[in-house]
């Protein structure tokens, strides 16, 4: 029955005329930008304007997409009935949302080894292009931990739209929000209440959790400064790198346990 | 008996270190001024003290160990001084005070606290010396060539790795330091209340910083590659209250910031090439003298940054610049502004350095270069180039890169398909 669950999931999120569409844009655009940049500048190892193009079309356009497909085929079940209907199967709930997230997952995977295919292909013709493994690494954590949002938001939104407008609200929140915030804090504050708050935020915010990881794993962190000298220093370590596993656990299980928790609280509703 | 046989052999054998017999003291105490002393071939160990004008010539494998804290070789007070062909070990290398006419050719020093120092010396010629000093932290090192106090000095052709301060200067007047290369050190070269210092044809790789420059007038800095200095305080240039500095057809590429102005004034940056650096120039508290002027900017996350002083860009090429040439002159028809609300922000506020390039930023900059053209007075080119020195990037083709990605499009597409079958 679970692996049931998990193919029909599959199958509506493949055949979803939305999450084609996704695919072929997040393809065309990632492809573009990623072959582009690399053939216009030189080969340099290093933090360099390439590096953080690559980065942060990642950091845009994956979190967007999984949000918003993610939240809305959860809302999408429970808006239609779907998911009450599911409910008389024997089937308990977290095989649900299990389901449900390694479907979505499967899903974008799918989609980002087209993209991925279509980038060394082109590199593989054009010369020059690379796809670095730590992008790829990076890739699956943004998938693993934005589907797990993106489920919670779908649990708490119930329709689709409300789902779509709530994850809109929540990529921007996390994309540019709360870094905008911290700037206009930071006009006000002390340097070093500036330091801590960024800290802070670094953790509660994955899109910030995943740029720190690459500067952490690619051993560039001294890019974001000496004014997180100790941070970094830590996070570098062997401790530092367990932690860092840890906390990323954490964004991929806390939300799908409080999806869990939204749906039990709807059950009983 | 022949089992001690073999080990008194194998310790003969392992045992490197043959001291040879010929003191060079002594011949040098001997030595008439002017003498040619030939140090045949050998390891020696002691502290060697050189007051009058003489050579010293080693041949191939001669190696002379300090003991202790003095230094392999002393010279004091001596006129016409050459030091030639040998290796030096031990804690110090040369140290040199009074001299006048002194050269150091084709010295090998390892393992080295601080490799060469010279005090009050004048007409001395430094070229292919190697250096290598230990590994430890910055702090516990010395300098590979340090000078102090002394003027007319060449260094040249020397290669330093693994040092404190590669070339270290200090209130020296007239110094030229070309073809060296310095990498793994704290800084490459490092002027202090120098005058008429010219840094020519250099290499400084993976250092905290390139060249440091501080309290120095008139100095040349030409034809220099300056890479890899992304330490988090590093820069690939650093030029703190600077007087008189020409900057002109340096390669600086992969620094955390490519040149740094502090404090300083008449600058000329000028037919530079800025390739990939975080920031490729800043500048706090310069002159309005203080010119960047004909040089490319290449893939740099930010051009420039500045205080409210600024300091002015003309004729640049900029590799981000929109602007279009309609009277076809290679001249863009609107400036380029190379300011950012967010490179200014760094500017006062280090801790801002978190956000270079995140996506937050690179929204804000694009929403910037909109919105403030023509509102800024500072790092605005008036004047920007549109053309550069174009150079074909060499194509190679990667077959097994290119099957491998179609491996990957044709089999998600497979595997796409299967899902929606099943």
């Amino acid at each position: 029955m679970y692996s049931m669950l998990i193919k029909l999931e599959l199958k509506q999120m493949l055949r979803s005329r939305w999450m084609q569409l996704v695919g072929l844009l997040f393809t065309f655009v990632f492809t573009s930008i990623i072959v582009i940049q690399q053939m216009a500048l030189p080969d340099v190892e290093g933090f360099t304007r390439q590096t953080a193009s690559f980065l942060n079309v990642l950091l845009f356009l994956l979190p967007l997409f999984i949000l918003t497909i993610g939240s809305m085929s959860i809302a999408g079940d429970i808006e239609t009935g779907w998911f009450s209907l599911l409910k008389t199967y024997p089937m308990t709930r977290k095989q649900y949302i299990f389901g449900k997230y390694l479907a979505t997952v499967i899903a974008f995977l799918l989609i980002v080894m087209v993209a991925f295919g279509v980038v060394l292909a082109l590199g593989g013709l054009l010369g020059g292009v690379r796809l670095p493994f730590i992008f790829i690494s990076l890739t699956l954590l943004c998938i693993a931990i934005f589907t797990s949002l993106a489920l919670a938001i779908g649990a708490v939104a119930k329709t689709r739209l409300f789902a779509l407008s709530l994850s809109l609200v929540l990529w921007s929140f996390f994309l540019l929000l709360l870094s905008y915030a911290l700037m206009a804090i930071g006009t006000v504050v002390a340097g070093h209440i500036l330091q801590k708050l960024t800290i802070i935020v670094m953790h509660i915010n994955p899109v910030e959790w995943l740029r720190f990881g690459y500067f952490i794993f690619t051993k560039q962190a001294s890019v974001l400064g000496p004014s997180f000298y100790n941070v970094t220093a830590f996070y570098a370590s062997p401790l530092g790198y367990v932690v860092y596993g840890l906390v990323t656990c954490l964004w991929v299980a806390l939300p799908l346990a409080f999806t869990a928790r939204r749906l039990k609280k709807g059950e009983k509703r | 008996m022949k089992k001690i046989g073999c080990v008194l052999l194998f310790l003969l054998c392992i045992s490197s270190t043959a001291y040879a017999k010929f003191d060079i003291q002594e011949a040098i105490d001997r030595a008439e001024p002017g003498a040619v002393i030939n140090i045949p071939a050998g390891y020696y160990k002691g502290n060697l003290i050189v007051t009058k004008n003489i050579t010293l010539r080693g041949e191939k494998g001669t190696e002379i160990a300090a003991v202790g804290e003095k230094p392999a070789i002393r010279i004091e007070g001596a006129d016409a001084v050459m030091i030639d062909n040998m290796t030096l070990s031990g804690k110090k290398g040369i140290v040199a005070s009074e001299v006048e006419g002194l050269a150091l050719r084709q010295l090998k020093i390892n393992d080295v606290h601080s490799a060469v120092h010279i005090q009050h010396g004048e007409n001395v010629h430094i070229q292919h010396v190697e250096i290598v000093g230990t590994q430890a932290h910055y702090s516990k090192k010395g300098n590979g060539i340090a000078i102090y106090q002394s003027e007319k000095i060449v260094v040249e052709d020397s290669n330093i790795k693994h040092v404190q301060d590669g070339i270290y200067v200090e209130e020296v007047d007239g110094i030229v330091v070309q073809r060296n290369t310095v990498e793994n050190s704290r800084y490459g070269t490092h002027f202090m209340y120098t005058e008429n210092a010219k840094a020519l044809n250099n290499t400084y790789a993976s250092n905290v910083t390139g060249l440091m420059v501080m309290m120095t007038s008139g100095i040349t800095i030409k034809d220099n590659v300056v890479i890899h200095h992304n330490d988090m305080n590093g820069s690939g240039a650093l030029l703190y209250d600077v007087q008189r500095a020409d900057l002109a057809f340096n390669t600086m590429k992969n620094n955390r910031t490519a040149i740094a102005l502090q404090k300083s004034a008449e600058v000329q940056i000028m037919h530079n090439h800025f390739q990939m650096n975080q920031t490729a120039i800043e500048g706090t508290k310069v002159d309005d003298q203080t010119v960047v002027e004909n040089n490319q900017f290449t893939g740099n996350i930010l051009t420039a940054r500045s205080d409210q002083q600024g300091y002015r860009l003309s004729s640049n090429y900029y590799d981000d610049y929109v602007g279009t040439d309609l009277k076809n002159n290679g001249t863009g028809d609107v400036p380029y502004v190379a300011v950012s609300s967010f490179g200014q922000w760094m500017v006062q506020q280090p801790v801002y350095q978190y956000f270079v390039a995140s996506p937050s930023v690179v929204l804000l900059t694009s929403l910037d270069q909109q919105i403030n053209k023509s509102a800024r007075t500072v790092l605005v080119d008036e004047t920007p180039k549109l053309m550069k020195d174009q150079s074909v990037k060499k194509v190679d083709m990667d077959i097994a890169q290119f099957l491998l990605g179609l491996f990957f499009i044709l089999s998600s597409v497979w595997l796409w398909k299967r899902g929606l079958m099943e």
